[in-house]
């Protein structure tokens, strides 16, 4: 067991850092305030082959390892939790894809989605499908060679600037063996983007509603097997999980820096405040919380490059990571005292990032019933064993 | 080869002398010395000036780029980062014997590598190393080989087998023209140094990579390390700082000439 990094890693970590100094980091509070995104981002990470490195290369990635497509990830997400999310949507469909799609899909797809400039969406949530997934009601109906799909969709991630839509949605009753996923070009006649909506976490990120009346698409858009997209997409979220709970470190990362810079320039009864047992205290913490986290990851990487399952360990990394950046922001904000809950300072916006850690990708208490539900060796569904 | 470079018949070889440094400066106030323990290396940042300007003229002229350093065990990252950014071979020069080296230990052990290696057109190295600060490793290795040196370089051509270097100095920029082998040591921020893409780093490992011992450069103890160094550090003080805030008063302009005083000063 090698718990050290390898010399190539040390220096991806090097040139994200380099990178996102001059690329991301300048801009990060305007994307906030102003909720916009810099789009040309995509490109020049594109460019450094920095964007979904785990995409193999027949498919034109660079086929690198789950470990180093963590550390760009945590690496992104201490600048900007915004600039990961968005930059991973030009890769998590086509991995997707690689993961639950047919053969067919997998030549006709990955490389037209996987080309360094496409920015892609995933849309599960409707109005009361949310934690309860299988409860979407937004239909697809065949009618000889084209799906027609009817509904709304919400919470879409990209909205109005995806140049796809991946849409979980019904294409049988059957609650669970009824589910599949299908693929949506942007400019589609009959798809139309709807409210955006307001929040406080990654505020440069586009989101809202997405309303299909009639829209139709090529059959071969039906990516994975028909009727068992709600599978497919537990599948999926074994890896994808870990890829946001990644996020959670890499926000909790530079909530821990800037504090620890803080703690050491900030003088009161004439020293720096990192010289108090109780400022100390809560550093120690942060750094041990965040080191246990991305251990919980990386083994749940691990398990996945061994072809073991893992969905308990990657519910546990999920949970621990995302309330520890929760907990860590806390912290952070408090030892920044006053100017903590300025934006002159960044340690409110990782506060407000780290809010939808625990929410997106599953939230907390699905991630707890997955666990218990694999300890007790359930054989039922788990979602089933959730809600029973 | 480029074209270009077959119109010149120029075939730069460029050995390029880096150092790692920590990434951040800390002073053990009990000992007095640096506390490299648990601190991050990173390359120096003109030394990386150095390697960008290296690779820029491999680019327009063809030829070979080396990099050279010296230090203990963990400073083969520093190297394969050079590598990564273009340069085609590396060599680490590691041995406990080197520890402790001043800065004419250090430079006498980078010449004896540079030659064991063969003949280079071109040395380059950063000013200073941004922990230590002497300037002296540039100046001290071309008088060890004998070769011209220019150092403070902001600027650098090469035409019909010539070097024409522009240096910064303290108030005014001046231009050099000098003949193969030369020393050119840079200033930081006199080109952007590239950032290498994820499959240069992963490629930079297959490069020539070559780890040489005091065995390997053929020197004695006593001429390298601590032992081979005329200058002893008694103490490393890090520059005292006092904060203290002062309240300007008066108009608009007052204060502002008052401030723009103080920043001179």
């Amino acid at each position: 067991m090698d718990f050290s990094y390898t010399n190539e890693q040390e220096i991806l970590k090097d040139i994200l850092r380099e990178f996102c100094d001059k690329e991301i980091t300048p801009k990060v509070a305007e994307y906030d305030r102003k909720r916009e995104f810099d789009y040309s981002i995509i490109e020049k990470l594109h460019k450094q082959k920095l964007l979904g490195v785990v995409i193999p290369k027949e498919y034109g990635g660079v086929g690198g390892s789950l470990i180093d497509q963590a550390i760009i990830c945590e690496e992104i997400a201490r600048n900007s939790f915004t600039a990961m999310v968005v930059t991973n949507f030009t890769w998590y469909m086509p991995y997707e894809i690689l993961r639950v799609g047919t053969e067919e899909n997998k030549k006709r797809w990955i490389s037209y989605l996987f080309d360094g400039k496409k920015l892609g969406a995933h849309s599960g949530t409707e109005a009361d499908a949310g934690t309860d997934a299988a409860s979407v009601r937004t239909w697809a109906k065949l009618e000889g060679d084209e799906w027609v799909i009817n509904g709304t969709k919400w919470f879409v991630s990209n909205l109005g600037k995806a140049d796809y839509y991946f849409i979980s949605l019904r294409t049988a009753e059957d609650r669970y063996n009824g589910m599949s996923t299908i693929l949506v070009e942007k400019n589609t006649p009959g798809m139309t983007i709807g409210r955006r909506v307001e929040h406080i976490s990654v505020r440069g990120i586009n989101n809202g509603e997405l309303i299909f009346e009639n829209c139709r698409v090529p059959k071969e858009n039906l990516i994975g097997r028909l009727n068992k997209g709600f599978y497919d997409m537990l599948v999926l979220y074994d890896v994808i999980r870990l890829f946001f709970a990644i996020g959670a470190v890499g926000i909790a990362r530079g909530a821990l820096e800037s504090s620890i810079k803080f703690a050491q320039e900030r003088q009161q009864f004439g020293k720096p405040i990192g010289d108090f047992q109780l400022i100390r205290a809560m550093i120690a913490d942060m750094a041990t919380e965040i080191d246990a986290a991305r251990l919980l990851i990386y083994r749940a990487l691990d398990m996945e490059r061994k072809g073991l399952k893992h969905t308990k360990e990657t519910c546990m990394a999920k949970l621990y990571a995302t309330e520890m950046a929760d907990r860590t922001t806390y912290k952070a904000i408090q030892i920044h005292g006053g100017y903590g809950v300025t934006t002159d300072f960044p340690v409110e916006r990782y506060w407000r990032d780290a809010r939808i850690t625990t929410i997106g990708e599953g939230t907390s208490e699905i991630q707890r019933l997955i666990i218990a539900s694999e300890i007790f060796k359930s054989e039922k569904i788990v979602l089933d064993s959730a809600l029973d | 080869m480029t074209q270009h470079s077959i119109n010149l018949g120029i075939m730069l070889n460029i050995a390029v002398c880096i150092k790692e440094i920590p990434e951040e400066i800390r002073v053990n106030k009990k000992t007095y010395t640096l506390i490299r323990e648990g601190i991050k290396g990173v390359i120096n940042p003109c030394d990386k000036n150095a390697i960008e300007l290296s690779v820029t003229l491999k680019e327009k002229h063809g030829g070979k780029v080396t990099l050279i350093s010296m230090g203990p065990q963990n400073v083969e990252k520093t190297l394969i980062h050079g590598l990564a950014m273009g340069a085609d071979q590396a060599v680490f020069i590691c041995d406990k014997a080197f520890a402790g080296a001043d800065t004419l230990a250090t430079a006498f052990t980078l010449v004896t590598a540079i030659k064991k290696l063969g003949h280079f057109q071109l040395i380059l190295c950063g000013k200073a190393s941004a922990d230590s600060g002497t300037q002296h490793i540039g100046p001290q290795i071309a008088n060890f080989l004998g070769i011209t040196q220019v150092t403070y370089a902001v600027g650098l051509a090469v035409e019909n087998n010539k070097v024409r270097v522009k240096r910064q100095l303290m108030d005014e920029y001046e231009t050099v023209e000098v003949e193969f082998p030369v020393l050119i040591s840079v200033v930081k921020g006199m080109n952007e140094p590239r950032i290498p893409s994820y499959v240069d780093i992963y490629e930079a490992s297959k490069k020539d990579f070559f780890r040489w011992s005091i065995n390997d450069l053929g020197l004695k103890e006593d001429q390298v390390g601590l032992t081979g160094s005329p200058t002893k550090i008694s103490k490393i003080l890090p520059p005292e700082t006092i904060r203290q805030c002062k309240m300007l008063q008066g108009t608009l302009e007052e204060i502002c000439n008052d401030l723009a005083q103080i920043l001179k000063t």
